[in-house]
């Protein structure tokens, strides 16, 4: 074949083969933000699950408002199913959890680091 | 908004909401051994900055916000130390507002020594994912889109 009608067959098989990957990456990309978790449990069914959203974040059921200071200084405490509202919130001292607590910034422009 | 402090470890976020306002540079701030889980992070500045040591999963950051006229590079998670090591951001949606730095920024120096970072499986949007860790080995990087 000359060198030619080599070069356009090539080109052509090129532009084929782009297409095919471009069909290939819309399809991979169709559909709601989901994740494959197939890979994480090896599971043998494919099984999508969402995104992290509002749904499945932050807290739930009722909370009591946060009445003390804001600056949490005894280690392994748990503090749970409250409403801080607060300019700075301190965590000084080790292991401490927060579970279902809902933080509202009530101060102006900050940009301290504590 | 939440600092703790540089001496203090294993600070944990369960099912935690943390709504900056648009007013606070940084949600959750501190050195390192920080977890956080199933939280919900909006409309602040960096939303975890923890200079190394910590976990993300299962967690919604978005609305990362800088006010005009600021110069504050927020990032939807901020890496930042000498060496960053043992790192595990996995199953997070990180959604920017539009002229912030990143979704994930991580950043060591160049001669320092990075281990152990997983970035896994997240849905990252508005941005980018800056990985500078220097050296290193035992970085992941798949599965987000």
């Amino acid at each position: 074949m000359p060198v030619q009608s080599r070069l356009a067959s090539d080109r052509r098989c090129a532009t084929v083969f782009a297409i095919m990957l471009l069909l290939i990456g819309c399809e991979s990309n169709a559909g709601p933000a989901t994740q494959d978790v197939t890979r994480l449990s090896g599971m043998a069914q494919p099984s999508r699950i969402p995104f992290p959203d509002s749904t499945t974040t932050g807290t739930h059921g009722a909370l009591t408002v946060f009445s003390g200071p804001p600056v949490f200084r005894t280690a392994n405490a748990v503090i749970e199913n409250v409403e801080i509202r607060a300019s700075s919130v301190q965590v000084a001292a080790d292991n401490i959890t927060f579970r279902n607590v809902k933080f509202v910034y009530t101060g102006g422009v900050d940009e301290s680091l504590l | 908004m939440i600092g703790i402090y540089p001496t203090v470890r294993g600070t944990r976020f369960e099912d935690c909401e943390i709504d900056g306002q648009n007013q606070t540079a940084r949600a959750i701030t501190g050195p390192s051994d920080v977890e956080v889980r199933r939280c919900d992070i909006h409309n602040t500045g960096n939303g975890v900055e923890v200079q190394n040591s910590f976990v993300v999963e299962d967690s919604y950051l978005h609305d990362i916000y800088t006010p005009p006229g600021l110069n504050w590079h927020a990032d939807g998670i901020q890496a930042r130390d000498a060496s960053v090591n043992d790192i595990t951001i996995r199953r997070n949606t990180i959604l920017l507002t539009g002229p912030e730095t990143g979704a994930i920024h991580i950043i060591g120096k160049a001669d320092s020594t990075s281990e152990n970072i997983v970035v896994e499986d997240n849905l990252l949007g508005g941005r980018f994912l800056h990985c500078l860790c220097g050296r290193g080995h035992g970085a992941e990087l798949p599965g987000d889109q």
